[in-house]
C-alpha cells in the first residue's frame, strides 16, 4: 500500500528521492505496517524517533500504530519554547 | 554556600538610596532565586493591592544560586513586580548576559522601589551604586542607549537592561531588554520600569565569583560543547532554533493564524524554518558561557533594513507578527521585530494586538479613520509596521492598542472582545492548546497569565519511546499520556512538569539547555548544583523550593483578590478548528478542562473556589509567614 510521507526539521535530510516541491513523497510500504516500518524504510535511526512528533492525519500518534493506505504520516520537530 | 554574594541591593528612587540586604545560606537554599527571590520580598515589604504604575509597585531584577558561573545553559534573568497588563503577580524570564555580570559586580539581585523624580539610570560597579541622569537617554531606542552608556563609561562589556520608548510611554505590554536581542518579554514590566522613571540598569562586574568546584563546572560545559551539541537536541537548537515549530504546529493543523480563525497558513511555506535558512538568516548567537547558540539573528538590507545587531525573531514572533497577521514575507518579520525589539514591546502581545485590531477592522468594528487612514486588514504590512511604532509612541490609534487587546476591546465595545484571546489580560501565545491540552492547563493557572512556558508541551510525553517521558522519568512520572486527554493522569504529569519547568526557571536555568528540549540530564543538572554551591541539594528539596514559589505566587494574586474566575481559558479554545485536516474536531470539553484544572488545584492543596492554599500547605513549605496578616 502506499502513504504519503512529509518530512521536517531534524528530520528533513531522511527525505527520500522522489521527495516533491509540495513537501511530500509517496511511499511504498507492506499493509499492516507500523510507523517504526516506515521509518525504517526511510533509513531514520529509531533514537532520533524519541524527539519527533509524528503525525497521522494531523494526529499524534505512537510509533507502534499500524498505517493504513493513504495517511499522510508527517515527522517533524517537538518544539516547546521560543 | 558558594556561587552567592550574599548580597541583595536594595535601591529606592525616590530618596535615590541604597541598601544592601545581607542573606545567610538559609534564604538562598530555601527561595533558590528568580522568582522565589522575588516574591520573598514582594511578600514582605509591598502592599499586593497597589496600583502596578505606582512608585508603590516593586521591580526585582534576579538571578540564583547558579548564575554567573560558566556553566551549561544558565544565564536567566527573572524579572518580577506587579503586572500592569495583567493586574497580577508579573514574571518574566530572559537570557542574555546581564544576570551574569550583576552576580560578578558582587549582587544576586536588585530590588528597585520608588520613582525617581527625573529620568535616571543605575550603574552598578563591582559593589558601587550610582544614580545618573538618563534626561538624554530618554525617548533614545535601545541601541543607541547601550552605546552611548558603554561610551559614557568607556567600557564595551558593560551590559545594560534598558527600556526603550515602549516602556517610557508605558505601553501595558512594554518589555525589559538586554544586550540588545535578550528579552524580559511577558507581563509589561518594562513598564513599570517607565513609570519609575528608570530607563536602564548598566552593571559591570570585574571579580570571579568563588565556586565549590570550578573545574567540575567547567568539564560539564566541555560535555555540552561536545557530547551535548551531537545530540538530537543541541544540533536541532543549535542549527534551527525555534524556528522549527513554524512546521510542526502548521503540520498539526494548528498554526495560529488570522487571529486564530484558522490552523493553517497558505504561506507557512516562506515562513518556515528553511525559508528564513536559506535567505535572511546569519551565523546564530547566545547567552553567557552557552555553548548551544541557539538565538536567531537576521540582515535585510534592501527597501527595508533590518540591523542584525537585534537578532531575529523567535518562533513566536514568527507566529505573533507572521501567520496570526497573515503577513507571509519574512522582510516585514523581520522588520516588525526590530521595531519591537527597539522599542521593547513585547512581540507576542503586539502581533496579537494587532491581529485583534485586524479582525476589528475587518468586521467594521474598527474604521479607516479610526485607525489614522491605515487599512488595518489581515495580511498588510505595512499597515502592521506602522501600527508597531503608534503602540510604541502611544499616537493615535495607537494610544488604544498600547493599553492591551483586553482594554482595547473594552472601549470599542460591540462585542469586539470576541476577537480577544487572552487569560488574565495577557494575550495568548502561540501554541494551540486544542492539540495539546496541557498547554490549555498552563495558559488558564499561570499565576502571570496566559503562557507557554510553563511546562514542557505534551506533545514529548505521549510515549515510552518519547525523549520527555525518557528523560523526566525520575520526577515519578510512571506513565505516558496521551497528548490530548484531560484524565487525572494529565493533571498529575502537568503539575510535576509544572513544578520541574518552574525549578529550571528559579535556578536561572534556560529550559533550552536542560532535558527533555535541551541535552544536560537531571543527573548533571544535581551534580552541576554541587559542583556549584558545595551544598548537596537534593531533587526533593528543589522540586519544593519550587513548588513553595507556586504558592508565594498565588498567595500574591490571593492578596490581590484573583479567583477561579481568572484562571479562564478563553472561548476559542472551546470550538473546533474550522480549517485544515482538523476542521470539526479539536474543541477542548469545557466540563472535563473545569473538572482538571480543578484537579490541579486540589492537588496544590488550594481551595477549589478560593484557591487560597490551605494553612497546612503552606505549613509544610515553611512559608506560614506570607499569611500573617
Amino acid at each position: 500500500m502506499k502513504v504519503k510521507v512529509r518530512l521536517f526539521g531534524h528530520l528533513r535530510e531522511y527525505r527520500p528521492g522522489n521527495y516533491s516541491n509540495n513537501s511530500e513523497s509517496e511511499v511504498e510500504i507492506e499493509s499492516g505496517s507500523t510507523i517504526i516500518d516506515l521509518a525504517r524504510k526511510l533509513e531514520i535511526p529509531e533514537k532520533e524517533l524519541s524527539f519527533a512528533l509524528i503525525l497521522v492525519n494531523a494526529r499524534q500518534a505512537d510509533s507502534r500504530k499500524k498505517l493504513s493506505a493513504d495517511d499522510v504520516v508527517s515527522f517533524v520537530t517537538i518544539s516547546d519554547g521560543g | 554556600m558558594k556561587g552567592i554574594n550574599g548580597k541583595i541591593l536594595k535601591v529606592d528612587l525616590s530618596r535615590r538610596e541604597y541598601t544592601v540586604d545581607e542573606k545567610g545560606e538559609g534564604f538562598y537554599r530555601k527561595y533558590i532565586g528568580g522568582r522565589g527571590f522575588a516574591l520573598y520580598y514582594m511578600h514582605k515589604e509591598m502592599d499586593p493591592k497597589v496600583d502596578p504604575f505606582s512608585p508603590e509597585n516593586m521591580l526585582v531584577f534576579a538571578g540564583s544560586i547558579l548564575v554567573g558561573a560558566q556553566g551549561p545553559a544558565i544565564p536567566r534573568l527573572t524579572v518580577c513586580g506587579k503586572s500592569p497588563l495583567t493586574g497580577a503577580f508579573g514574571e518574566s524570564e530572559a537570557g542574555g548576559f546581564w544576570a551574569p555580570e550583576l552576580k560578578k559586580a558582587g549582587y544576586d539581585a536588585v530590588v528597585v522601589t520608588g520613582r525617581a523624580e527625573k529620568p535616571l539610570y543605575l550603574w552598578i560597579k563591582d559593589g558601587e551604586v550610582e544614580f545618573r541622569d538618563a534626561s538624554h537617554l530618554w525617548g533614545k531606542v535601545t541601541g543607541e542607549v547601550q552605546e552611548i552608556i558603554r561610551e559614557e563609561h568607556g567600557d564595551r562589556q558593560i551590559h545594560v537592561a534598558q527600556i526603550g520608548p515602549g516602556g517610557e510611554n508605558l505601553v501595558r505590554f512594554g518589555n525589559i531588554s538586554n544586550k540588545l536581542g535578550h528579552f524580559n518579554g511577558r507581563c509589561g514590566l518594562g513598564a513599570v520600569m517607565g513609570s519609575k522613571n528608570l530607563k536602564a540598569i548598566a552593571v559591570r562586574g570585574t571579580k570571579n565569583i568563588e565556586l565549590a568546584e570550578r573545574d567540575k563546572v567547567l568539564e560539564l560545559n566541555r560535555w555540552t560543547a561536545k557530547d551535548g551539541m551531537q545530540t538530537s537536541q543541541g544540533k536541532r537548537l543549535h542549527k534551527s532554533g525555534t524556528w522549527t515549530t513554524v512546521r510542526s504546529n502548521h503540520e498539526a493543523g494548528a498554526l495560529p493564524t488570522r487571529n486564530w480563525n484558522k490552523g493553517q497558513f497558505s504561506g507557512v511555506d516562506k515562513i518556515a524554518d528553511e525559508s528564513w535558512q536559506e535567505s535572511i538568516a546569519r551565523e546564530g548567537r547566545g547567552c553567557f558561557a552557552c555553548p548551544i547558540r541557539c538565538k536567531r539573528v537576521v540582515e535585510v538590507d534592501d527597501d527595508i533594513k533590518v540591523d542584525p545587531a537585534y537578532g531575529g525573531p523567535e518562533y513566536e514572533t514568527v507566529g505573533s507578527l507572521g501567520s496570526t497577521l497573515e503577513i507571509d514575507s519574512k522582510k516585514i518579520i523581520a522588520k516588525a521585530n526590530e521595531l519591537c525589539n527597539k522599542y521593547t514591546l513585547d512581540t507576542i502581545s503586539t502581533g496579537m494586538t494587532i491581529a485583534f485590531a485586524m479582525e476589528c477592522y475587518e468586521n467594521g468594528l474598527l474604521t479607516r479613520e479610526d485607525c489614522d487612514g491605515l487599512e488595518v486588514k489581515f495580511g498588510n504590512g505595512e499597515a502592521a509596521l506602522s501600527l508597531i511604532d503608534k503602540i510604541a509612541h502611544r499616537e493615535g490609534i495607537g494610544d488604544l492598542l498600547a493599553e492591551g487587546s483586553m482594554r482595547a476591546a473594552e472601549k470599542i465595545g460591540q462585542g469586539a472582545e470576541k476577537y480577544v484571546h487572552q487569560v488574565k489580560g495577557q494575550e495568548v501565545p502561540m501554541h494551540d492548546p486544542r492539540v495539546k491540552t496541557g498547554v490549555g492547563l498552563q495558559y488558564a493557572l499561570a499565576g502571570y497569565g496566559a503562557d507557554h512556558m510553563k511546562a514542557p508541551h505534551d506533545t514529548g510525553f505521549a510515549s515510552e519511546n518519547s525523549n520527555g517521558f525518557k528523560t523526566l522519568r525520575p520526577l515519578g512520572l510512571d506513565k505516558p499520556v496521551d497528548p490530548l486527554s484531560l484524565s487525572a493522569d494529565k493533571v498529575r504529569l502537568f503539575y510535576n512538569l509544572e513544578v520541574y519547568w518552574t525549578l529550571i526557571d528559579i535556578l536561572g536555568c534556560c529550559c533550552f539547555g536542560y532535558v527533555p528540549v535541551g541535552p544536560v540530564s537531571l543527573e548533571q543538572l544535581l551534580e552541576l548544583i554541587k559542583a556549584v554551591t558545595g551544598e548537596h541539594i537534593s531533587l526533593k528539596e528543589l522540586m519544593e523550593a519550587a513548588e513553595r514559589s507556586i504558592d508565594m505566587a498565588r498567595v500574591f494574586n490571593n492578596k490581590i483578590g484573583l479567583t477561579r474566575k481568572d484562571d479562564r481559558l478563553s472561548d476559542k479554545f472551546f470550538e473546533d478548528f474550522s480549517d485544515g485536516p482538523l476542521t470539526g474536531t479539536g474543541g477542548i470539553d469545557r466540563k472535563e478542562f473545569e473538572q482538571a484544572v480543578e484537579l490541579f488545584y486540589r492537588m496544590m492543596n488550594w481551595d477549589p473556589q478560593t484557591l487560597e492554599p490551605e494553612r497546612s500547605k503552606l505549613a509544610k513549605m515553611g512559608i506560614s509567614w506570607i499569611r500573617e496578616d
